[in-house]
């Protein structure tokens, strides 16, 4: 398809050389290319605007859409370069995940798609009903891990304000460090999509649950119930730009023990910094 | 004017912070973030002006913000982060200072200013930031004031 739009654009920069030199065929004795002269001439008005209208929004509408598309395909490809060196690759225990900061509207829009794309499934329409609450919200920008790659899931931040920083995104953006929380309560046997509040859990998973909303800072049962993955280990840094937190390089784990080491930790913080020398790049 | 380079201890950012800020019912650990890391602390001497300046060198460029202008000492930190980036020690020739001297302001003078600066500030990175600065120029303050001749 891209080669097809570019022979396209080719064929419409050559026409539209051709047109410029009209004249020039004019004086052509072979009938054929009289003929093709004529029936340009009488329309060169509608070929020309056509011819042009087709190389402005090939050349520019790409970089109207999509004005960031090369920088995410970069840090896509370090996302994945990260889980290989420092996690063997291993993208079913280990996701790495670039959030990025976005206006209430934008997360006011975003939930009702969400809602629509989620009303054939019982139980998760509902989550999305109630409208975001006022603030700004961390959405993934970029992900390296086998599912989920597009998420509905949102976290609310606000600077001034920790309460309403949610979940351990939202903490380390709150707190502008670099932050790792490990060994949070395995939940992962936990069917979220049946219970729609603690009620419906046992005691036991209540205990196990409450734990882990304290521990990863989930204040409502409906986020925890958004989250499609509940990790354990978790570490995370923020990513700036232009003087401001821009959002968080986040690195989150269900594996049974803590894969942070310092050396982890160190060499995620390197590939953090070049992550924040991409975002701050203008392209 | 010789720009001098000193050899810090890194090893000093790469430890958790000391006092457990985090919410007390999170098991948390809590770093600086690697663009406030310094890559290069550098000194040096401008004789013509009778400045000496320390500077800190960061992967991630920040405007510079003035923290405060005091006893001939003028800090400049980042304004969104505030992780220090220059610091001026202005009249040193004129006052007569020593290097001893010297050594003694960049320990203890100034320290003194930056703790009261760190009284005043909430916000837990711009606070981390001015406490490992602090921490880092008591360190190396015999030689950072090597620069000064």
């Amino acid at each position: 398809m891209k080669k097809f739009l570019i022979l396209i654009n080719g064929l419409c920069l050559l026409v539209l050389t051709l047109i410029s030199q009209l004249d020039s065929f004019k004086a052509s004795q072979n009938t054929g290319i009289q003929k093709i002269v004529g029936f340009a001439d009488s329309y060169k008005i509608w070929i020309i605007t056509a011819a042009a209208i087709y190389i402005f929004f090939y050349t520019l509408w790409p970089r109207w859409l999509k004005p960031h598309k090369q920088k995410k395909e970069l840090i896509q490809e370090l996302l994945t370069r990260i889980n290989g060196e420092l996690f063997s690759g291993n993208d079913n225990e280990h996701r790495i995940t670039l959030f990025e900061e976005i206006t209430w509207v934008r997360a006011f829009l975003r939930n009702y798609w969400y809602f629509i794309y989620h009303l054939g499934i019982r139980g998760k329409r509902l989550l999305y009903l109630r409208w975001p609450k006022y603030g700004r919200y961390l959405i993934i920008n970029s992900r390296c891990g086998r599912r989920f790659k597009k998420s509905s899931t949102m976290f609310r931040v606000e600077m001034d304000k920790e309460e309403q920083c949610e979940g351990i995104v939202g903490y380390i953006w709150h707190t502008g460090l670099s932050v790792h929380i490990p060994n949070l309560p395995d939940i992962s046997d936990i069917d979220f999509s049946t219970c729609r509040s603690e009620r419906n859990l046992s005691q036991n998973q209540r205990t196990k649950v409450r734990k882990y909303m304290r521990e990863g800072n989930i204040p409502e049962f409906r986020l925890l119930r958004k989250i499609h993955r509940r990790s354990r280990h978790f570490y995370g840094t923020v990513i700036d730009k232009n003087e401001k937190t821009w959002g968080v390089l986040l690195v989150d784990s269900t594996a049974n023990a803590d894969p942070f080491s310092e050396e982890v930790r160190k060499r995620f913080n390197s590939f953090a910094l070049t992550i924040g020398q991409i975002i701050q790049m203008e392209v | 004017m010789i720009l001098r380079a000193i050899s810090f201890n890194k090893e000093i950012y790469n430890a958790p912070l000391k006092k457990q800020e985090g919410k007390a019912e999170m098991n948390i650990e809590l770093y600086i973030p690697p663009s406030d890391i310094p890559q290069n602390i550098s000194s040096g001497y401008i004789k013509d002006k009778d400045i000496l300046f320390i500077t800190f060198d960061y992967s991630m460029q920040e405007k510079p913000k003035k923290l405060f202008e005091k006893n001939n000492i003028s800090f400049f930190i980042g304004a969104s982060s505030s992780k220090p980036l220059r610091i001026e020690i202005c009249n040193l020739s004129k006052q007569a200072i020593n290097r001893v001297r010297l050594t003694h302001i960049i320990k203890h003078d100034l320290s003194n200013l930056i703790g009261s600066e760190i009284e005043e500030l909430t916000n837990l990175r711009k606070r981390t930031n001015l406490e490992y600065a602090d921490e880092v120029l008591k360190e190396n303050a015999e030689e950072l004031a090597l620069s000064f001749s």
